[in-house]
Formats: structure tokens, C-alpha cells, sequence
């Protein structure tokens, strides 16, 4: 028998998957291995949890930022999956599911250790009508185009990520490393699409102004342009 | 900011949600109102672009062999539902499964199972009656998972594995060779496989009576909610129904001598009945000598007063031989032939409920196709794929609850004409 079909692009405006990312399970082959899983099948669950470990892993590591601690909530993410497997009900994606309890273990992980930089949804001004006086574009390095420039640039980036409050990284995380739409984000974070929406442009916000705290510079991208 | 321009606006100025005018409008909005809340939204947007081309990190390869640790580790797996008993254990857990299967194919608008018996009286019975909800469970041995056949690992059987034990029941005592269910422990839903594609049913090596199943010489045909859609380029239709042919022959050759391929009745063909039996209804009884297809109104045919026929029924012209291959007596009856004519089939197969797996096997391999199954009825065909498929796996596991191994199920198969498909 043949496959339905292969699952959908994330990035519909991107030409394919992220760099480096592992290739995705279409939802037909998820749905089989997850019946097989439930019906207490280890093959199944092993390949379901080797399937998922990089991108738990990656959303982790994006939200604490220190690989010891990624790792060990990525063990701790998989292991209520394995847990919570014979109650999913299929009501949302396996996907938003298995994201939703990594965002939860991480954000529950940055609560007790209290790793939050100060900076309520409030005070960030940069686009809601307060603009920074003066100038806020800086020459650019030269050749953007260089390993170096690209290493700079993705650490300054995530220096920055990692300065906002949990909540705010947890969305950008969502939106722009796992592509999730509003309603997915929404159902990770329990939060109304509309909520989403304005935390999302409050998040936003955010990063540029912390880009400029840190770098004291125009960001500028390398990878494509939006 | 402009009480002109809204926080979500600019939000779907950076998402790259809006129009292409809209964008440019929005921006010309932005340049004349506030340069620099421009300058802003464009660097938010290159912000955007450098999050979305970050890589994955680098997932440490000791994750690994610590996952599979866990895994392994059995006081951290949570509890799965208890191996399946046999349909004759009526076990609470497979109680609930089939109740939870056979309620989502009620809600999900299959059709129900119909039971016909040998002589061609249709017996509607409900599905919840198929599964044995109004009735008592009868309780038989349990299935020692251990020993439950892991079919993900064995090659699909050649002709002579399968070749069906059309006679009586093998040796009771006999071990099971390794790997093998017994027949008393089928079917074990339990060790359901999933190949690419909809679920089938592990093979079991002899088709042999079960305690309390009907004798072969009475057989219970039960029909199949969903049907085996073959498609093909149109350019090789017209022989792929010849090869249906040729493998529903090997088929019955090689594997399973009861298996019996007819051909339904084509949509002209049921018009042409449907006809017949209005006119035939009627008081004044007009003539109706000629009722060629030219002739009559191709109006929407009315399959509810069709389903009532048999072949008592139909008119001299509407009864033909429809047998195509196999065991006659296990022919689809002429009211399954109409019901499955309604839903686009244009053959029927009927085949033991244990050789079914290898039928789609077979079916499987017609050259130039791709198959599937697919639920009967309007209102699920309409879902997508990915939907169509769990209808399809609750309809099958509802099916094969309560049905012997020797059961015959009848699989309506459409043979669909369109661009070749992956």
C-alpha cells in the first residue's frame, strides 16, 4: 500500500526544512507508529522517540540555553510523553502535543530557577508608538557574507533570545523555530490566538530592542531575507 | 503610532501576511507617518528572517542510548492497554476498544456492517450487534503476547505459506512453529501492523474453524465499510480491470479457493434497474418494451429502493451472471452488489476474513497502481487522507472483532481512472 502523501512545508515561505534539521515524519506515518506505540509495540515508540528527540531537544536548548540542562529536560519531556501516550486523544497534532509538554517542562525548569531578566510585555516600547530617539542603524560590518560575521551575528542573536522573559522566547521559539501557526502556539500555551498575536509583536519588540542593548548595533541577517 | 495603524497591522506586515498592495500601502503609510517606526518594522523583519534561518542544534549522540535506555526501562513506560484477548475472551479492555471503534464508525458515518447468509436474505444487523455489544462476551483463552507473530518482521508469505487449509481444523495439540499465532489467538488485534499505508491484519498459517464460527457450509458474508480504491492512468484503466482479473484468479488459485470476484452493477446498468422497478411499481403498468438508455431520464437513481432487491426481484434483463472468479457459492449477493454499485465499486471480492492481509498483498503489487482503502460512505470520503485513514483503521478493527478467521468479507474495489498517482 502507499503512503497518503508527504506532510506539508512548515515554512510556507521558505523553499524547505531549517538547516540541519532532521527530516520530519509525514502525520500518516506518525498516526501508524503511534497506534503501534499504544498498542505496546517498542519498535513503535522507539522510533516515534528518536523521530522527536531533535526537535524537543532543540526547543529546549533554545528556551535555557545550557545543553546539560536541554538534555535533561529533553529526558524529562520524553518520559511524560512515554507516560501521557496511552491518554492522547488525538484532539490536537502529536506534534503540538509533544511540544506543548516540552515548553511546559522548560518553562516550569526557568520558574523554579528564577533565571528571568526583567522585562514585563509593558516595557517593551520599540514598536507601540515610543520609538528610540536618534539613530538605530549602524554600519555594517563588512562582509556579512563570512562564517565569522554569521557566527557573531547568530550568537549576538541568541545572547539576545536568551535576555528576554521566558514567555516572550517561548513564543518566538514557537513562531520562528518550530513554525507553529497562531492556533498551534495557542494550544502550546494555553493562550487565544489574539493573545498570541500580541505577544507575539510585544516579543518581537523585545528581541530588536535587546539586539540593540547587546550588539548596540543593527542586527543584520544572514540567512534569507523575509 | 497612527491611530491609523494598528498593532496587529504591523504584526502582519512582519509575518508576511498581507496582500503584496496591501504591504505597499502599509509601508507607504509607515514612511510618510513615521520614518523611523519604518526603519523599526524592516529591522523586526530581518530579526524574523535571522530566527527562522538558525539551525537545529546539534542533538548530543548520547541522547540516544540514553532514550534507548528509557525505553527499555519498564517501571517508566506507562501502562498500554492489555494484549488483546481473542474476540472469544470478550476481555473488558477489547470490550472497550471495540466499543470505542465501532462508536467512531457509527459517529463517523460509515455504513454499517451488513450480514448476508449464504442463501441471499439480506439480515441487516447493526455494527454494534456485529461486535457483540447486545450480547454477552463468551469467555475463551487468553493470548500470550510473547508468542503473538511479529509480522513487521516477517516477509509477506509466498503461495505456499498461505496456501489456505480449506479443510478441517489442523492438529489442536500441534505446537505453533516460532513466531506464529495459533488459530485460537486470532485475531489478535493486538499485533495489528501497519505497513505504508492502511492498517492490514497479521497472516495466521491455517484458516481453521474456531470454536462457535459458522461451518464452512453455512458462511457468515459479511460486507466491508470501507472498499479497495486501485488507481491507475487513464491510459491503462481499460487493462487494469483485466489484470484485477488475472490476480483475483491467482489469488483464488494459490492462496484461497472460496475467494469470489464478481463484477457490480455499473451506474447505467442500476439507472436501468432503478427504472424497471418504478415502472414495475406503478398501477397503469405502461409498456415498456424499449427501455434503451437513450430512451430513459438519467435522473439521480434511488439506491434505497434498490438495496431491497434480490434476484427474485430483478426483471429477466436485470439478471446476468456477475460471477467472475472463485467459489460461486461465495459470490456477493445481488443487494451487496447494488450497495457497493452506490459507492463507486465496480467489482466485488469476497475472501476469508483471515486471507485478507494477503489479499491486499496481492492486490497490491498490479503493475502501474498505487492502492488504498477508503471509507464508503460520501460524508467521510470527503475528509482528507490523513482522516479517511483512522476512519478506515476503527472500521477494520470493528470488522475483524467479531469475525471468525473462515468469515467471508466482501471488499467492494473501485477501480479509479485518473493521473498516476505516489
Amino acid at each position: 500500500m502507499t503512503a497518503f502523501g508527504s506532510a506539508p512545508s512548515r515554512f510556507p515561505d521558505d523553499d524547505g526544512p531549517r538547516p540541519g534539521s532532521a527530516a520530519r515524519l509525514s502525520p500518516l506515518r506518525e498516526l501508524q507508529l503511534l497506534e503501534s506505540s499504544q498498542a505496546g509495540d517498542p519498535d513503535a515508540l522507539r522510533e516515534l522517540l528518536v523521530s522527536y528527540q531533535h526537535r524537543v531537544y532543540a526547543v529546549c536548548l533554545r528556551m535555557v540555553r545550557n545543553p546539560e540542562t536541554a538534555r535533561d529536560l529533553t529526558q524529562d519531556t520524553l518520559v511524560k510523553l512515554i507516560e501521557g501516550l496511552g491518554s492522547y486523544t488525538g484532539r490536537a497534532k502529536l506534534s503540538t502535543w509533544i511540544i506543548r509538554i516540552a515548553m511546559n517542562c522548560c518553562l516550569s525548569h526557568l520558574r523554579k530557577q528564577k533565571l528571568r531578566i526583567h522585562k514585563s510585555l509593558d516595557d517593551a516600547v520599540g514598536l507601540t508608538g515610543m520609538p528610540r530617539s536618534g539613530t538605530i542603524t549602524d554600519p555594517r560590518e563588512p562582509g556579512p557574507g563570512t562564517r565569522v560575521q554569521r557566527d557573531e551575528d547568530q550568537d549576538l542573536l541568541l545572547r539576545a533570545l536568551d535576555g528576554l522573559d521566558p514567555e516572550m522566547r517561548a513564543i518566538l521559539v514557537l513562531r520562528d523555530m518550530q513554525g507553529l501557526e497562531y492556533q498551534q502556539i495557542g494550544d502550546v500555551l494555553d493562550a487565544p490566538v489574539g493573545t498570541v498575536k500580541s505577544r507575539l509583536f510585544r516579543a518581537r519588540s523585545a528581541l530588536r530592542d535587546a539586539i540593540e542593548r547587546i550588539g548596540g548595533r543593527e542586527f543584520d541577517a544572514s540567512g534569507p531575507d523575509h | 503610532m497612527s491611530q491609523s495603524i494598528h498593532e496587529l497591522d504591523l504584526l502582519a506586515l512582519i509575518e508576511g501576511e498581507l496582500p503584496a498592495a496591501d504591504a505597499a500601502a502599509l509601508r507607504a503609510a509607515l514612511a510618510d507617518e513615521d520614518p523611523r517606526l519604518l526603519a523599526l518594522v524592516d529591522a523586526v523583519i530581518r530579526d524574523r528572517a535571522a530566527l527562522r534561518a538558525l539551525p537545529d542544534p546539534h542533538t548530543p549522540a548520547d541522547l540516544l542510548a540514553e532514550l534507548e535506555a528509557l525505553v527499555a526501562r519498564p517501571m517508566l513506560v506507562a501502562p498500554m492497554p492489555a494484549p488483546v484477548r481473542t474476540r472469544h475472551a470478550g476481555g473488558r479492555q477489547w470490550r472497550r476498544l471495540a466499543i470505542a471503534a465501532s462508536v467512531a464508525v457509527i459517529l463517523g458515518g460509515a455504513a454499517a456492517a451488513t450480514i448476508f447468509t449464504a442463501a441471499g436474505r439480506q439480515t441487516a444487523v447493526t455494527l454494534l450487534a456485529a461486535v457483540g455489544l447486545d450480547r454477552e462476551a463468551t469467555p475463551g483463552p487468553d493470548v500470550d503476547p510473547a508468542r503473538a507473530p511479529d509480522p513487521e518482521r516477517r516477509p509477506v508469505p509466498d503461495a505456499d505459506t498461505l496456501r489456505a487449509d480449506a479443510g478441517p481444523a489442523a492438529d489442536p495439540g500441534a505446537e505453533p512453529s516460532d513466531g506464529e499465532a495459533t488459530d485460537a489467538a486470532w485475531p489478535p488485534a493486538g499485533t495489528i501492523i501497519v505497513h505504508h499505508g492502511p492498517t492490514i491484519i497479521p497472516e495466521v498459517r491455517a484458516a481453521a474453524d474456531v470454536p462457535g464460527a459458522p461451518a464452512h457450509g453455512d458462511p457468515t458474508l459479511v460486507a466491508a465499510p470501507f472498499k479497495l480504491v486501485i488507481t491507475t492512468p487513464a491510459r491503462t484503466a481499460a487493462a487494469l480491470e483485466a489484470r484485477l482479473h488475472d490476480a483475483a484468479e491467482r489469488f483464488v488459485a494459490d492462496v484461497d479457493a472460496r475467494a469470489a470476484l464478481v463484477s457490480n452493477f455499473t451506474l447505467d446498468e442500476a439507472e436501468r434497474l432503478a427504472l424497471l422497478d418504478r415502472v414495475r411499481s406503478r398501477a397503469d403498468r405502461p409498456a415498456v418494451a424499449d427501455l434503451g438508455h437513450a430512451d430513459h431520464d438519467r435522473a439521480t437513481v434511488d439506491w434505497s429502493d434498490l438495496l431491497d432487491l434480490t434476484e427474485a426481484d430483478l426483471p429477466e434483463a436485470g439478471r446476468t451472471d456477475r460471477h467472475l472468479v472463485g467459489a460461486r457459492r461465495f459470490d456477493a449477493p445481488t443487494p451487496a452488489q447494488l450497495a457497493f454499485s452506490a459507492h463507486g465499486a465496480s467489482h466485488t471480492i469476497s475472501v476469508p476474513a483471515s486471507r485478507l492481509n494477503a489479499l491486499l498483498a496481492q492486490l497490491r503489487a498490479l503493475d502501474g497502481s498505487t492502492t488504498r482503502l477508503a471509507p464508503l460512505d460520501a460524508a467521510s470520503r470527503a475528509a482528507d487522507s490523513f482522516e479517511q485513514y483512522r476512519i478506515v483503521q476503527g472500521a477494520l478493527r470493528t470488522l475483524l472483532a467479531d469475525a471468525a478467521p473462515n468469515t467471508m468479507i466482501m471488499l467492494p474495489i473501485e477501480i479509479e481512472a485518473t493521473g498516476a498517482r505516489r
